[in-house]
């Protein structure tokens, strides 16, 4: 279970989040969707604990991010494209490396490579050097490392970028899979596709507030769309309408949204 | 932190270019340069001693006296003798008359190059005198050249201590440098290198302890840095020993073993701090290229102060950890082991050693949770 409560970062002047709020049950799939510069990787970093809030909180498996980050930390497995692995090492080199920093035993690191690293198509080329992969194959080799530990939680910022259909569904299936072994998954992303693909329940983030939140159906019907698209284009449009408009609409809320 | 040292060692050897200029470069470059350079200052000219006398019993003396065997006998001054009292071969040339009552002493102390000389010929005129149980000699010698001649050993043992201190100077200033250059180079990458690769956040979210980072990072920047020291230190021994063959380093190091204690000591501590200061400082820092200048910047200041102690003489300085390696490493090289002076500022390098890496973790700490 993930709890945001009134989330908010500033950086000096600018307000990147502004009092975010949403709920993660266990065992779902939760999709941060927003456009580019909407705070999404801002929120995810400050799940993962890598980010200091300015207020409020957040609660990931009871623990919270600020007073017991070392605990979230050994139980999160977190992705983003800002951080990167050596590329001097091999696959197999790094899996032992961060394995001995989460404190994996050799049984449980040989385990959870061996099934990560086969189902990433890794195996063939674990003694080669990261920095030779392509993106495609730098992104699964990401996303094997990091869930090296085999975490109750997994937080993805944009896990799906700029990879090929193949691997995108690669990825897609790979979540799915990890979802039905009753994982904690959050993925931020602007991709549509891959909110429709994997999310069970949606928060749509746009200028660091959050604006929209609940199951897919809840959002399109919410906005008064046809689709998601529909739906993701006319919250962005309603977010930047004029305050008094904003306001009148507020006065009659519609269930699943925020304004 | 030892899976961190490790890694920094796996991608340190998987990087030639940077093992190269870490190790090897300096020490070809220390062996040429330095080899050539010491072996000019340590390679003394040899230098004699020549008696002259027709006394038979002096000459049996000698003969019988191996300490003295290197004395070059003669009847009385020649051409010879002359001219190899011009080129300096000859450093003191005494003449004893044979009633041996009275020695004159003949020496020019610019022409000489070791205090050894001087100390040689002052013992054989007092042994002499003791063997031919000559007051004469002994009253004439100690009451009226002896207090001369000490003063001019004295005037040559200062020079020579000069001499050696100055060049030593500039060897340590030299091998510091050189090594202190590829070690600021890993110690200012240690933070913002990591962050600029981003990797710095996959090891965060490991959940190890900044502190752990830290000093891991410190400890491996270290141990590059004495690795980089002990090669280049055997670089310039062996250039020694090849520009000159065995003449050499020997007659200035009468503690060895307190010589290589206080190196490994003082510079293990000098180098710690200057490494802990550097990744203070790469807290500070976005890019590595920014912060590269303040590395070069901090090895450049760190070279000169460990330099302060011997151009400053005074002895609060040898106790200050950075400031004291050249005089604690004169000092234990002329035999005076200098332990007292050589825990203090071990300790007080340690606490500040702490202390830096304490204020690096803080730095980092407030940035994350």
């Amino acid at each position: 279970m993930i709890k945001i409560n009134d989330l908010s970062k500033r950086f000096g002047d600018k307000t990147a989040v502004k009092k975010v709020n949403f709920e993660v049950k266990d065992g779902e799939i939760f999709a941060l969707l927003g456009p580019n510069g909407a705070g999404k990787t801002t929120t995810m970093r400050m799940l993962s604990t890598l980010l200091k809030p300015t207020a409020g909180s957040v609660i990931i498996n009871n623990w919270d991010t600020q007073k017991e980050a070392k605990e979230i930390k050994k139980n999160i497995g977190f992705l983003t494209t800002e951080i990167r692995l050596d590329g001097q090492f091999t696959p197999n080199e790094l899996a032992a490396f961060y394995g001995k920093l989460y404190g994996l035993d050799k049984n449980a690191l040989e385990e959870n490579k061996s099934k990560l690293f086969d189902y990433f198509d890794i195996t063939q080329i674990a003694d080669r050097r990261y920095e030779t992969f392509s993106t495609g194959m730098k992104q699964k080799t990401s996303i094997a490392i990091c869930l090296i530990h085999d975490p109750k939680t997994i937080i993805f910022d944009e896990p799906t970028n700029g990879l090929d259909i193949l691997t995108q569904k690669q990825v897609e299936d790979f979540l799915l899979t990890e979802k039905q072994r009753g994982k904690t998954i959050v993925i931020s992303t602007h991709i549509l596709e891959v909110v429709e693909a994997l999310a069970d329940r949606v928060g749509v983030i746009i200028d660091g507030q959050s604006v929209a939140q609940g199951t897919m159906e809840e959002i399109i019907k919410g906005a008064g769309a046809r689709d998601l698209r529909e739906a993701f284009i006319r919250l962005n449009e309603q977010y930047h309408e004029p305050e008094e408009i904003i306001e009148e609409k507020k006065a009659k809320k519609k269930p699943g949204f925020l304004f | 932190m030892i899976s961190i040292i490790k890694r920094e060692w796996m991608r340190l050897s998987k990087q030639p270019k940077v093992m190269v200029t870490t190790f090897l470069m300096p020490c070809i470059l220390i062996f040429l340069v330095m080899g050539v350079f010491l072996s000019g200052v340590l390679e003394r000219k040899p230098q004699n001693i020549a008696v002259v006398t027709d006394s038979a019993k002096i000459k049996e003396f000698l003969k019988e006296n191996e300490l003295y065997r290197d004395i070059l006998v003669y009847e009385q001054i020649n051409e010879d003798l002359e001219t190899m009292y011009d080129k300096g071969n000859v450093a003191v040339i005494l003449e004893i008359e044979t009633e041996a009552r009275e020695v004159r002493l003949k020496y020019d102390s610019t022409k000489i190059s070791s205090s050894d000389v001087m100390i040689t010929a002052q013992e054989f005129v007092g042994e002499l005198a003791l063997f031919l149980q000559s007051e004469e000699l002994y009253e004439e010698f100690v009451n009226n050249q002896l207090t001369i001649l000490e003063n001019d050993v004295s005037s040559v043992i200062e020079r020579e201590g000069a001499q050696f201190k100055f060049y030593i100077s500039i060897f340590i200033a030299v091998l510091i440098f050189m090594v202190g250059q590829p070690l600021a180079s890993f110690a200012i990458d240690s933070y913002v290198g990591e962050r600029e690769r981003g990797t710095y956040d996959s090891i965060r979210l490991s959940g190890i302890e900044i502190f752990q980072f830290i000093l891991g990072k410190t400890i491996f920047t270290v141990s590059v840095g004495l690795i980089s020291g002990v090669l280049q230190v055997a670089a310039i021994l062996s250039g020694i020993q090849y520009f000159m063959g065995s003449l050499g380093v020997e007659h200035y190091i009468d503690n060895a073993l307190m010589m290589t204690i206080t190196i490994v000591l003082t510079s293990s501590v000098s180098l710690a701090m200057l490494v802990a200061v550097l990744i203070y400082l790469s807290t500070y820092f976005e890019k590595v290229r920014d912060a590269a200048t303040y590395a070069t910047i901090g090895t450049l200041v760190f070279t000169l102060l460990s330099q302060v102690s011997n151009v400053a003489n005074h002895t609060v300085l040898e106790y200050l950890p950075l400031l004291n390696m050249n005089r604690l490493i004169l000092r234990n090289a002329h035999g005076s082991p200098s332990i007292l002076p050589l825990l203090t500022s071990v300790i007080l390098g340690g606490v500040i050693i702490a202390i830096l890496t304490q204020m690096s973790v803080y730095r980092l700490k407030s940035k994350e949770m």
